[in-house]
């Protein structure tokens, strides 16, 4: 199922292969099919539960929610503008997010266009689990699989370069560094590319509207809100870094003396692990932060979540060195949601909140006014993924338009 | 302070040795808190009091934070010399500030350690090194400051390796029909005697029979090889006839942790230092018997907050006051680093060449 590609030759010939192959046309009723019977194999797959990030791809591939996509990709064309698949397209996925390969590969899948995507070489259980179930699924549909290589190499960018040659887009799922180093490696002249830099993610939520829940509804938020800080062991742009609480002083103290107890329940309940050397390093990094920010205290707790919390009243600020993940939450406290300002930037991606009104949130992004943040989604989603990602609508990204008229 | 240099170094029980060790503790971490702004700073954030019901209460710094931070609890002009770790090219190096009275307190708590071990008598020396690790004399390097402190205890130095780390054979030899039939005393870092060293004195066809060989600098490389202390020592002296071998583990960061081996093979901490072994994610004390994360801790350290570390070494208590050996207080062994997991950003899809 996944090639190992040896060299450039091996690589160039795979891609000229993959590019021959006849692909699908858009949203065709083939390719739901293939997405709906993929969604029935995850979701009824018992080794899927116990990973929310598969569950969610399974729900994502749900034909209700392919239709609601494919009628959106209907609204994108016109009648003097059609769209249309690019050619072969080369998805390069991070290593520390396993669904992105899934969701890159359908997506452009979808749109119509061949693909070949890399797979990490140190695939985790997820990435395994999903290979898996695509594999039971795929070969059923041979015209589509022809158009779809998994691939998987070192690092020698001869290969990247042997299959960039063929791609008419290639999409870089990479951090700064990533982007930079394969962004070097060259494309034919009209290829296009699509690249995802680093972010951060951060979450507010309004501490009365907290304070007004009762235990059962405020355990089942932070429940949920478990998901936004230690899927990806809180290393995907989306993670939650920072909890923000909003409110009077009395509120947001109140609100985060009763909220942490509960996240730690839900980790509890989660058997979130975590390694050695990662919480050696998360211990360095809250006594590193003590010492630039102004820090109130350090809650350790039993090591798994450690909450630094951050004086109030002080000015907002993301640490110099960047944050080292593993349940390592900072926490502030802040009067109301324009504080929150400094903490946004051309980075900033998404930020997820519980408790304010569509309109306080339209009025702080107006205000904002283009400084920073993608994505505003309710507490307990900032893993889902969305085709329009980082601020690209992906189903055009993926696409061309042809005029007609 | 100076007292306990004094008491019997391995003669005292792991409770009279906290009681001893716990007040003044407690007087050195409440010192540098007043003395030092940034281990104030932190000891505020964890929340750390004044008073300590027992030593593991006393707060502990990472060793990696000397590698960010420059920490000194005195005046900059009392500075006497500054100890760097030895770091891999481009990695940071801990930087360890001693006055006088510390640097001081270092060498007589080494004098302590290694005369109880080598007997009063200086013994001719091979150091399993280049005589030019001696080069710089304002920075100490960990590797030339070892080789310093350790020539101390010898005399007749020759420097067994030559600049391209080969042995110098005819040195080597000239040096053992000098002192033929003495014993010799050896320094060297570990990796260097395994990998440089033990292997050319066997190509050589030479013996070292009455010979003590001491090593530090950690079994990192060694590990990676799957090589262990048991396996180190068997094999050293069949290569070299060596039949006394003893692994020495301390750190740059913390004056005074001197755990020196036993005819146990264990390593035993001296009377004015201790081990703690911590769970590495809750950090909270583990007893005898579980592998954790070694907490390091002296009460030399007077000029930067150093008396109480938390290593990335993995290590365990084996006894408490064992009983058939001379050594009191706890027996332990260090069995290198934890596994390296570095948690991945998107950024490093490419960059740490693990991932893709």
């Amino acid at each position: 199922m996944i090639e190992r590609l040896r060299d450039a030759a091996d690589a160039g010939a795979l891609a000229r292969h993959v590019a021959a192959a006849p692909s699908p046309i858009p949203f065709s009723e083939e390719l739901l099919a293939f997405t709906s019977e993929l969604s029935g194999v995850i979701l009824n797959d018992r080794r899927s539960r116990p990973l929310p990030e598969v569950v969610a791809l399974g729900y994502w591939l749900r034909p209700a929610s392919m239709r609601a996509l494919a009628d959106r990709f209907a609204g994108l064309n016109s009648s003097s503008a059609v769209r249309v698949a690019i050619g072969l397209a080369l998805h390069i996925p991070p290593a520390n997010v396993d669904p992105i390969f899934a969701y890159s590969w359908i997506l452009s899948l979808l749109c119509g266009n061949c693909n070949i995507v890399r797979t990490p070489s140190r695939r985790g259980p997820v990435a395994e689990l999903l290979m898996t179930q695509i594999d039971q699924v795929l070969p059923h549909y041979s015209r589509l699989a022809s158009t779809t290589a998994f691939v998987e190499y070192g690092h020698e960018d001869s290969i990247t370069e042997a299959l960039s040659a063929q791609a008419a887009l290639r999409v870089i799922w990479g951090g700064d560094e990533t982007v930079r180093h394969i962004r070097a490696l060259q494309l034919p002249a009209r290829a296009k590319e699509v690249v995802f830099g680093d972010r951060y993610s951060f979450a507010v939520i309004a501490a009365p509207s907290f304070l007004a829940l009762d235990d059962d509804a405020a355990s089942g938020l932070m429940d949920r809100f478990y998901l936004d800080v230690f899927l990806f062991n809180q290393m995907a742009c989306s993670s939650v870094r920072l909890l923000a609480w909003c409110g009077t002083s009395e509120d947001t103290h109140r609100a985060a003396e009763r909220a942490i107890p509960m996240l730690q329940q839900a980790i509890e309940r989660r058997q979130f692990s975590l390694e050695a050397a990662d919480a050696l390093a998360k211990y360095g990094a809250c006594l590193r932060l003590a010492l630039e920010l102004p820090v109130a205290g350090i809650d350790w707790g039993g090591g798994r979540l450690a909450v630094v919390d951050l004086k109030e009243g002080e000015p907002l600020n993301w640490p110099t060195e960047p944050l080292v993940g593993g349940g390592l939450l900072l926490q502030a406290h802040v009067a109301e949601l324009a504080l929150l300002t400094p903490l946004i930037d051309s980075r900033t991606q998404t930020l997820t909140q519980f408790g304010f009104e569509v309109e306080q949130l339209a009025h702080f992004v107006r205000m904002l006014n283009g400084r920073g943040v993608d994505r505003i989604v309710p507490l307990g989603s900032a893993m889902n993924f969305a085709p329009i990602w980082d601020g690209y609508d992906l189903l055009c990204e993926f696409t061309r338009l042809v005029t007609i008229g | 302070m100076s007292k306990l240099l004094d008491l019997p170094i391995y003669g005292l029980t792991q409770r009279e040795k906290e009681r001893t060790l716990l007040p003044e503790l407690a007087h050195l971490t409440r010192r540098h808190r007043a003395a030092c702004p940034m281990y104030a700073r932190i000891l505020d954030a964890l929340g750390t009091g004044d008073e300590f019901g027992s030593i593991e209460d006393i707060p502990f710094l990472p060793v990696s934070l000397f590698k960010t931070h420059r920490l000194l609890s005195v005046p900059e002009e009392e500075i006497f010399k500054v100890l760097t770790s030895s770091g891999t090219s481009g990695q940071a190096v801990s930087r360890v500030f001693l006055d006088k009275e510390t640097a001081n307190l270092q060498t007589r708590a080494l004098v302590q350690v290694m005369s109880k071990m080598l007997g009063p008598a200086r013994l001719p020396m091979i150091l399993v090194d280049t005589a030019s690790v001696l080069g710089d004399r304002n920075v100490f390097s960990a590797r030339a400051a070892g080789v310093k402190g350790m020539m101390t205890f010898g005399r007749d130095h020759f420097f067994a390796l030559s600049e391209d780390m080969s042995l110098d054979v005819d040195g080597l030899k000239k040096f053992l029909a000098v002192h033929e039939s003495r014993r010799v005393l050896l320094f060297g870092f570990t990796f260097m005697v395994w990998k440089h060293f033990a292997p050319a004195v066997e190509a050589a066809g030479l013996r070292l029979n009455d010979a003590i060989l001491i090593h530090s600098g950690g079994w990192k490389k060694l590990t990676d090889e799957a090589v262990d202390n048991i396996t180190f020592k068997r094999r050293i002296s069949e290569m070299t006839g060596i039949c006394t071998i003893r692994d020495f583990y301390g750190m740059a960061e913390q004056v005074g942790s001197v755990f020196v081996e036993g005819d146990d093979g264990l390593l035993h901490p001296p009377a004015f230092a201790d081990v703690i072994i911590r769970d590495p994610v809750s950090l909270a004390p583990l007893p005898p018997g579980q592998v954790g994360v070694a907490q390091v801790i002296s009460v030399l350290p007077q000029s930067y907050p150093g008396h109480s570390l938390l290593t990335e070494d993995q290590a365990v208590v084996h006894s408490v006051d064992g009983t058939g050996t001379e050594f009191r207080g706890k027996a332990f062994s260090v069995l290198g680093r934890f596994p390296n997991s570095e948690l991945r950003g998107c950024s490093d899809t490419y960059a740490a060449g693990r991932g893709l």
